[in-house]
Order: structure tokens, then C-alpha cells, then sequence
């Protein structure tokens, strides 16, 4: 642990993207997103497939502070449907709901294992609040995409953590070793590499059996998603590994009778820690996407889980986007994930190399 | 000097190491540069052989390979043995992989550079222990009292145990490259010029620091430089070196008071403070080192030398042999011809 924390200390002054005020924001937000994950429950409303059949496509709520001139707080407007075949509502203003904290509503589980069943925020009269709408089944679009997140965000991390120990063993055994092993494991690579990536998600994905379970399902699609970023950083590492394995402290830990695979992970990975994480930053929206990709076709995640790519596939017909547009909120959510990890990205790479030489 | 006085600790014997190189245009025939060329000498208990030559003469090589971190192409090599009774059995360059490392634990390996020989992510307790904990399991705490042990010997405060190598300078770091070589007791430490790339004020502290560890524990050496000065400062044997052979070997004392080969007048000749006797060279030598990839059929100094005698130096190799009893336990060995035929 003290290794751990003076490590991190020892690490500070590479932080030097501090100035850049887009990569603080960035990160501000990614870090709020990944925090929220195990409050799931608290900060959405409903459960995600809490259907209300008479909410269908329900536009988001207006939140107003005045009825009838007169300051009440927070509240809500009735919305009724009036055309139940195109799912048009008209404002009921003669109802209201107030907006209240801490209520009482679907139970869950805070941090997936103490049950609950206090939201952060809702209506208590029995009546609903929809933030950002609701879908064809009447789920609540809001809670829905705070629940997807689990499935989007952590499968980026964790593909690409599949990835980076795979492609550390492999292209660290491949630069080590050299030889005939390295060349075979080096064109693998490089097919994989050269290979469309949607293309070859799509052909992995087919090979798989359909009836398999949503734990399974999540497993595999990680899996999936991790082959070309494996492919990257094995060929990464491996090449790092070659120029580094004559550095005369290899050599000397070689002496020493320091195991191979100790050299790697001793040696060689931490002199090339700042380039993982940069890789690791600007790899995870690919996979993002990716999955998000996937699960538009319904190849990837489907119900009952949620993940924002799968919510996006609600919005695939043009006159359902048209006439409900609040279906397509998870393609934002999706923008802006992506384009945090980028824009710190990329200032960690000027921070980590500010010559430019990676 | 007693011959019985002196125990081998190493004894090279006709070490053969070349390295392939990539032969240019189209030619599809293997090339080679024959770095060491039979190179054979000893080592003592608790002494130190000095191997001196000019750049690319093959000192890093000889110590790499002794080491096998170059595995040999040919040569045998005793180590660390009880007596003198040896055999192919005993060969260090035979060994496995697992006798390899147990047996290697004996030498240590002290690099030129001290920048690049501690790796830079790594806290100085951890680097200097490494050795010592890849040979056995330690604890965290054995860890940390051995890293505090060699610190203090090194003269380095223990306060830095937890330190990294970019917070010391050359000089220490030195200091910190010597206390990870002495963590596992060896009977033996390679050291490939420990201080030509330290300040000169600093040099004197680091030889006088490796001296006072062989009066303590009984270490044997060999310290290879290019500087001649610092090699008899350092020495009790010498062996000097060129294209990849020994041309001479003998005590330190000796060689001091009676180079013989050419080549080891011409370094001495060069060195301001010792130079001061017969001059039988320029400044600047004529001729080139010969190529390692063609090597001449006879002697490699050849076209440099003063003595040379036409019709046999350069068609004959001169084998390194015995030309005086002076000079240790094996006597002062020479490889020139003009000079076996003095002395015969
Ligand atoms: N790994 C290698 N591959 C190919 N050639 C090598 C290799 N290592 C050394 N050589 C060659 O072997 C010869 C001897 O090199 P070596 O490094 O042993 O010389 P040196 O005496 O240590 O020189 P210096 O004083 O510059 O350190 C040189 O010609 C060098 O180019
Ligand atoms: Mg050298």
C-alpha cells in the first residue's frame, strides 16, 4: 500500500494537464458518471423496465416553480394522452404533482447489495415524473439511461483490461522471447489489426450460440470487443519490450536470475506505464461505440438488460425519431462519454509527451 | 610470490564468442564478427585482474559472455570450484538453467553507465535487494534490513531506501550499483570501467570504496578500464587485450616495470602520468585496428607495430606463452613474436 501511494505521489508531476480546462472538465464528468454506477437505483426514479401502458412515448416533463402566479417549488403538470394511437398528450393544468426528495418507490439495491427503495427525487401521490420521457412501453427514459451505464461504461473498462493483461503476456512473452514464436504471434496481430473492426465484431458475434444468458451475453460481447484492442497492444508492448530487453537493468535483472515474465512486469511495463494509460484512455470509446454499435443491431446487449447502445436501436425509425425525439437522449449521452475520454486523452498525451514523440 | 599463495577463483579457457551480422546486398553467406578469439586467463582469490584495451577490443564482450549473457561459441570456463581438479562436468558454460542460476549468484556485474543500469521506476531499497530476493525468498522486513545494510556500507544514508534513482548523482549511483552487486555475497564482481563516466574528483572515491570491500570480504575483481593509470591503481594482475585476444598477461607490478608486447608499450607510452620512460611510439599510432569480420591470418597488431618481423607476424599467429617466470603464479605471458624470440 505505502508502495502504492508513493508510486501515485512519485507520479504527480505528470499531471501537468491540469491547465488544460476541457481535460478537468472531462474528467469531472467521467468520474461523477463511474461514481453514480453503484447508486443507480438512488438517482433514477423508477426501475428500468417499470412499464406505465398508459405513458407511452410520454414527452419529458416541464418542471415549473409558479401555479397560478403563486410559488409552490417544484412540480409537475398531469399529462394526459388524448390520442392513444399516436401517443399525443395535452397538459392537464389543473393537476399538479410537486417534485419531492428522498421518496419512496421500486425497490433496488444500493451498491448492487443493501435494498432500498428511496429515490432521490419523484412525485409521492402515486403519480409520475419523467425527465426526459418515455419509450414505446412507457419505461422511463431517464432511469433507464442511468441503469444502461453500468453495462456501457464498464464495458469499456473492462474489455480493454482484458485486453491490455492479454496483450502484456503475449506481446511481452513475443518481444522477449523473439524468434519464430515472436514472428507467428506478430502477423496474427496484424491480420486482426487489418481487419475491419465492425466487420469481424459482427462475424465474432454470429459465431456465438443466442441462447445464452445476460451474464454470458455480457461476457462474451467484452470478449468480443477486447480482440483488436488486444491485437494493438500486444504488437504495442511487444515492440516496446524489444527496444527496452537491452537496457542494461534488464540485463542486469537477467544476471540476477530474475524470471522472464518478472522482467515484464517489473522491468519493462512500468517504464511504459504513461503510454498504457494514454492508450487505455483513448481505447475505451472504441469500445464504447462498439458495443453501442452491437447492441443498435440487437446483437449485443438485449432485454432486460439496459445499455445505451440498445436503448439507441429505440430510435432507428425516422418517424418514430421525429414524432418522439426524446428517444435519442442516449445517443448524447453516448457523444459526450466519448468525447470526455478523448479530450482527456489527448491531454494526457501532451502532458505525458510534450514533444510529440509517441 | 608464492605460487601455492594464489587460488583460482575463475579460469576462462579459449573463449570463442562471434556475433552475425547481416551481410550486405545479396550475398547470402554468414558473416561474423569475431569479437573474443580464444581468450583464456585466470582470476585469484581476493585479488584483481585488470583487462585493459582500447574501444571495441572486446572487454564488454569477455564479460558478457563469462556471465552468459552472450552464450560462448566455444571455450570452457571453471568457477567458484573447490580445487583444481576439473572437468567438463564442472564447466560453467554446461551448466543448466537451473545450476546456471545458482552458480551465478557468485559473480556480480557492475555496469559502466550508471544512469541506465538502475531502472528508473524502481525505489533504491528494491533495486539494491533484487538480486539477494530472486536467489531466496525474503520478507518485506529481511528486505528493507539488508537494503539498509548495503546502504550504510556503500555510504549512502539508509534514509534513501525508498528513494528513486533520478534523486541521485552519477556518483552515487555508482555507490548504489556497487551495494546491489554485494547483496548476495559474490566471490566475484565484473566491473566494465565503474567509473569512466564519473567526474575524476568522484572516480578516486568509488575505486578506493571497491578496494576497501575487497580488504573487508576477500572479493576478486576483474575491472576492466581503458585507462592504464587506473587499471595498475586497481590491479594486481593485468590483462591487456586487442581485437579480441590477450596479448599480455601478467602481475600488475610487472607490467608496470616491464611491458613487453608493442601494443602495451604503445598504451603505456600514452598515459601522461607513467609515460615517462622510452618513448618508441608517436602520440598518434600508425595504422589501423584490423577488421573483426576478416580477420588477418597473423598477428592482429600487425601494421601497427614497430617490431614487427615481415614474413612472420603477418602469417603467423603469435600464441600467448610464457616469456618470463616474473609475473605471478603463471608468469608474464606475451603473445608477439619479436619478443618470444628475445626471450628464447
Ligand atoms: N551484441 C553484439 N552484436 C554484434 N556485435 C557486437 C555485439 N556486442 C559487441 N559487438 C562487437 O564486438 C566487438 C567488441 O565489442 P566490446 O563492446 O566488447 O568492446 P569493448 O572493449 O568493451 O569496447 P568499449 O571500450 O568501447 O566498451 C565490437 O566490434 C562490437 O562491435
Ligand atoms: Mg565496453
Amino acid at each position: 500500500m505505502r508502495e502504492v501511494i508513493s508510486r501515485i505521489i512519485h507520479s504527480i508531476p505528470y499531471l501537468k494537464f491540469k491547465k488544460q480546462k476541457w481535460a478537468v472538465l472531462s474528467l469531472f464528468i467521467l468520474l461523477t458518471m463511474y461514481a453514480a454506477i453503484p447508486f443507480e437505483g438512488f438517482f433514477s426514479p423508477f426501475a428500468p423496465n417499470t412499464k406505465f401502458k398508459t405513458k407511452s412515448y410520454h414527452p419529458p416533463h416541464v418542471v415549473h416553480l409558479f401555479h397560478e402566479n403563486r410559488f409552490i417549488g417544484p412540480f409537475v403538470y398531469e399529462y394526459e394522452m388524448v390520442n392513444p394511437y399516436f401517443k399525443t398528450y395535452q397538459t392537464d393544468r389543473s393537476r399538479i404533482h410537486r417534485i419531492k426528495l428522498f421518496v419512496k418507490g421500486d425497490s433496488y439495491k444500493l451498491f448492487f447489495f443493501i435494498p432500498s427503495d428511496i429515490h432521490l427525487f419523484g412525485t409521492d401521490d402515486g403519480s409520475q415524473y419523467f425527465p426526459l420521457g418515455t419509450d414505446r412501453l412507457g419505461r422511463d427514459m431517464f432511469s433507464r439511461i442511468i441503469y444502461g451505464a453500468k453495462v456501457s461504461l464498464s464495458i469499456g473498462f473492462v474489455s480493454i483490461f482484458m485486453a491490455l493483461f492479454g496483450g502484456i503476456i503475449v506481446g511481452g512473452i513475443s518481444g522477449y522471447a523473439g524468434g519464430f514464436a515472436d514472428w507467428i504471434i506478430m502477423r496474427v496481430c496484424e491480420v486482426i489489426i487489418l481487419l475491419p473492426t465492425f466487420y469481424f465484431f459482427l462475424f465474432l458475434r454470429s459465431v456465438l450460440p443466442s441462447d445464452i444468458s445476460p451474464a454470458q451475453k455480457f461476457f462474451y460481447i467484452t470478449l468480443i470487443l477486447a480482440v483488436p484492442s488486444w491485437a494493438g497492444s500486444a504488437r504495442g508492448i511487444r515492440n516496446w519490450t524489444l527496444s527496452l530487453k537491452h537496457a542494461d537493468y534488464v540485463t542486469s535483472a537477467r544476471i540476477s536470475g530474475v524470471s522472464p515474465i518478472v522482467i515484464i512486469l517489473r522491468h519493462i511495463i512500468p517504464q511504459i506505464r504513461n503510454i498504457l494509460i494514454l492508450s487505455i484512455t483513448l481505447s475505451i470509446p472504441g469500445v464504447i461505440l462498439g458495443e453501442a454499435g452491437l447492441s443498435f443491431l440487437n446483437l449485443g446487449i438485449t432485454e432486460p438488460s439496459v445499455s445505451w447502445g440498445m436503448l439507441m436501436s429505440a430510435a432507428m425509425d425516422i418517424n418514430i425519431l421525429i414524432q418522439y425525439p426524446w428517444v435519442l437522449y442516449p445517443a448524447f449521452v453516448i457523444i459526450i462519454t466519448v468525447f470526455c475520454f478523448f479530450s482527456l486523452g489527448y491531454s494526457l498525451k501532451s502532458a505525458f509527451d510534450p514533444k510529440g514523440e509517441v | 610470490m608464492q605460487t601455492n599463495k594464489y587460488r583460482k577463483i575463475l579460469s576462462a579457457q579459449n573463449i570463442v564468442k562471434r556475433f552475425p551480422v547481416k551481410a550486405g546486398g545479396f550475398s547470402s553467406s554468414a558473416m561474423y564478427v569475431h569479437a573474443l578469439n580464444s581468450v583464456s586467463f585466470d582470476i585469484y582469490e581476493n585479488s584483481t585482474l585488470g583487462l585493459v584495451g582500447e574501444s571495441g577490443s572486446g572487454k564488454t564482450t569477455t564479460a558478457r559472455t563469462i556471465l552468459r549473457v552472450h552464450e560462448p561459441d566455444s571455450g570452457r570456463l571453471f568457477f567458484n570450484l573447490p580445487d583444481e581438479g576439473v572437468s567438463d562436468e564442472h564447466d560453467f558454460f554446461k551448466y543448466d538453467r537451473t545450476r546456471l542460476k545458482k552458480e551465478r549468484t557468485g559473480m556480480q556485474y557492475i555496469f559502466q553507465d550508471p544512469y541506465l543500469a538502475l531502472n528508473p521506476k524502481m525505489e533504491i531499497g528494491d533495486i539494491i535487494t533484487e538480486p539477494a530476493s530472486s536467489a531466496k525468498k525474503m520478507t518485506r522486513a529481511e528486505r528493507e534490513e539488508l537494503a539498509k545494510h548495503l546502504l550504510d556500507i556503500v555510504g549512502i544514508t539508509s534514509a534513501s531506501i525508498s528513494k528513486f534513482p533520478h534523486e541521485f548523482s552519477g556518483g552515487q549511483r555508482q555507490r548504489i550499483s556497487i551495494a546491489r552487486s554485494i547483496s548476495v555475497n559474490p566471490k566475484l564482481i565484473i566491473c566494465d570501467e565503474p567509473v569512466s563516466s564519473l567526474d575524476v574528483s568522484i572516480q578516486s572515491q568509488i575505486l578506493n570504496l571497491l578496494i576497501e570491500l575487497q580488504k573487508e570480504s576477500g572479493i576478486s575483481y576483474l575491472f576492466i578500464a581503458h585507462n592504464l593509470a587506473v587499471v595498475f591503481y586497481m590491479s594486481d594482475f593485468v590483462a591487456v587485450m586487442y581485437a579480441g585476444r590477450i596479448v599480455e598477461y601478467s602481475s600488475s607490478r610487472e607490467l608496470y616495470d616491464n611491458p613487453l608486447h608493442p601494443y602495451t608499450q604503445l598504451l603505456r607510452s600514452v598515459v601522461p602520468e607513467i609515460g615517462k620512460g622510452k618513448k618508441i611510439y608517436d602520440k598518434k599510432a600508425q595504422g589501423e585496428v584490423p577488421s573483426l569480420v576478416n580477420l588477418p591470418p597473423g598477428c592482429p597488431f600487425y601494421n601497427r607495430c614497430v617490431k614487427r618481423i615481415e614474413g612472420t607476424c603477418d602469417k603467423i599467429l603469435p600464441p600467448l606463452v610464457k616469456v618470463s617466470d616474473n609475473g605471478g603464479p603463471s608468469g608474464h605471458l606475451c603473445a608477439c613474436h619479436a619478443v618470444q624470440r628475445i626471450s628464447l
